[in-house]
């Protein structure tokens, strides 16, 4: 009897290796619908576990099944989120990896499965989906499908919907505003839908003032928002051109500050100032988001305010392009050099960044610390092109000394001004 | 008879599909690694610390303690904030004055690090406040069990620590500076 059971067992446990074994991946598929949310599809032979994790810029998903050799190792996707992906192989289990194109959005991403359906041979599957930054996503109200093609403030799926009721939501329609629509009149039908919803919304923020009580007030619950039309030109030259400056910090607040009292705030204005004669010599409208040592929101302001502050000024004029100006500091003195910093919201980020930084870089004996990407509010939440230029460290003295004299000054605001012009060439 | 023959085959089947469903474990090595410290007095993590070559990286720092009975991603975020680097490649870009008020750890994977206002302090250039940023973040997502860092100054949600990093969302585990 004993040896029945035994038996029994080992059959057992050679049926459940034979079921874990079983399970394989027999194709990698993806589609991408209306609304830009990117599918990737597993197929596999028998039901299987799965998870999904970020890993930096890229979404793991792991599917606990062996990968069938006719699974190719890499596949090229056609998305706003990525451009191919991986299927790697190791060995007890498969991983799909995703290099992300842009950053996404918390809960941007899910995964489910599907039950193996006889009626049309479908097979078990593993289903990945991932919703870019431009659409709303499910979970989020109804009320608040997003605006724009490119991320905007007051929609920022993170926060309640509270958060949506309590923003000011200005539109602004402005003579350049039909200028860049004829301009950019490629797709006429994609403008105009996006002026409904931007009705709509505009809309349905206004409806819901009354309801409920914001819960989890956060700083940036008290925001007014502005929101631009959402267009911005690429090329075509300088004459024309929209452009807001952002001379870093102001008033109450000094940024960084050299061995010798020298305040950042003072050298960001003073290159801005620079930068903006050159821009207008050359027929661009330039904006400062400040002229003068002043916060930009006004006195006491919460930090949100005075950074939102600084993003409402590039969308209230419409602006094709933003451009923030900072000195660096680090508590390391030895440390120097050039930076240019992007986040990747629109395909021409990057572009703008490489641009000026190359200039910066050919033409200054410092060190050349190059384009960055990075999490910084006034390029990750406007909603044009944008870049924060670093230039220089004011902790650093050898530096300090240079960017306190006219000749830094100027050749550092012309060579932005080249870099910003050969952008839109 | 019969019924344990049932009953094993319900065992079995009952492992079958929790085999099935179960995700292949990432991180078996540092698992172990950890179950095997935490058996001893000492206990041992990674800290990351800026690199002092300007290069933007972060380095990682074994850090080595007796246990204290605090979990271990607490005890690596008190370390970074209140130890300094050993090794002279690495700076230390907490701002001095800087605790630890407390750290939460929620099932879905985020951490919530509540530190005093010292670490919000002005005049830091966005490099320092980047790698601050990110010094907290990878030091703990070091631990599996922590995905996203939010960073929260005198127990509530900052916008930005000195005006260039936007820490109003979770941050993730920056794997382009290590």
């Amino acid at each position: 009897m004993r040896k029945i059971f035994l038996l029994t067992l080992l059959a057992c446990c050679m049926l459940l290796g034979a079921v874990a074994q079983a399970a394989q991946i027999t194709d990698v598929k993806w589609g991408v619908n209306k609304a830009d949310v990117l599918r990737i599809v597993v197929d596999v032979t028998d039901t299987a576990g799965y998870a999904v994790d970020m890993e930096g810029d890229t979404l793991n998903l792991t599917v606990n099944a062996d990968k069938g050799a006719q699974v190719p190792h890499s596949k090229a996707v056609k998305s706003s989120l990525a451009d191919s992906l991986k299927i790697v192989d190791k060995g007890s289990y498969t991983v799909v990896r995703v290099p992300l194109k842009q950053r996404l959005l918390e809960k941007s991403y899910k995964a489910f499965v599907l039950k193996k359906d006889p009626a049309t041979g479908r097979p078990f599957r593993v289903v990945l989906d991932v919703t870019p930054r431009q659409t709303s996503y499910s979970g989020y109200g109804a009320a608040t499908t997003v605006v724009s093609n490119r991320p905007v403030v007051s929609n920022r799926p993170t926060k309640t919907n509270s958060s949506i009721k309590k923003n000011t939501v200005i539109k602004t329609n402005t003579a350049a505003d039909k200028k860049a629509d004829k301009k950019k009149s490629s797709s006429k039908k994609k403008t105009d839908s996006k002026k409904v919803d931007n009705k709509k919304n505009t809309a349905a923020a206004k409806t819901e003032t009354t309801v409920n009580k914001p819960v989890n007030k956060s700083d940036a619950d008290k925001l007014a928002v502005i929101k631009g039309n959402g267009r911005f030109r690429t090329s075509g030259g300088l004459d024309g051109k929209i452009i807001t400056l952002d001379a870093g910090h102001g008033g109450s607040d000094p940024g960084a500050i050299g061995s010798d009292g020298t305040k950042e705030k003072n050298i960001t204005l003073a290159i801005t100032k620079i930068v903006k004669e050159i821009l207008e010599d050359k027929g661009a409208k330039v904006y400062m988001t400040r002229t003068t040592d002043v916060d930009v929101f006004g006195p006491n302001a919460s930090d949100a305010e005075e950074l939102q502050a600084r993003v409402n000024v590039g969308e209230k004029y419409n602006s094709d392009m933003f451009v923030s100006l900072h000195i660096n500091s680090s508590v390391n003195k030895n440390i120097g050099g050039f930076s240019t910093y992007y986040y990747p919201k629109t395909d021409n980020d990057l572009r703008l960044a490489k641009n000026i930084q190359n200039k910066l870089a050919a033409n200054f004996g410092v060190d050349d610390l190059g384009v960055r990407q990075a999490n910084f509010y006034v390029i990750k939440r406007i909603s044009m092109p944008a870049v924060l230029v670093e230039m220089c460290f004011i902790s650093n003295e050898k530096e300090l000394t240079l960017m306190k004299g006219q000749w830094f000054q100027k050749k550092t605001a012309r060579l932005i001004a080249e870099g910003i012009e050969k952008y839109f060439a | 008879m019969r019924k344990l023959i049932l009953l094993m085959l319900l065992l079995c089947a009952v492992i079958a599909s929790g085999c099935s469903e179960t995700v292949p474990p990432k991180d078996d090595a540092k698992n172990a690694a950890t179950a095997a410290v935490q058996e001893k007095k000492d206990i041992s993590f990674i800290v990351y610390r800026a690199a002092s070559d300007g290069s933007e990286k972060l380095l990682p720092e074994k850090i080595t303690m007796k246990d204290n009975g605090k979990s271990l991603p607490e005890n690596a975020l008190i370390a970074l904030v209140t130890t300094k680097p050993q090794d002279a490649k690495m700076d230390d870009v907490v701002p001095i004055g800087t605790k630890v008020r407390s750290l939460k750890i929620e099932q879905d994977g985020t951490a919530y690090a509540d530190f005093t206002r010292e670490l919000a302090k002005k005049g830091q250039g966005s490099y320092g406040e980047m790698m601050l940023c990110y010094a907290i973040t990878n030091t703990l997502t070091e631990f599996p069990e922590i995905k996203r860092v939010q960073i929260l100054i005198e127990g509530k949600k900052a916008i930005t620590l000195s005006g260039h990093m936007d820490i109003e969302d979770p941050l993730t585990r920056n794997t382009t500076l290590l």
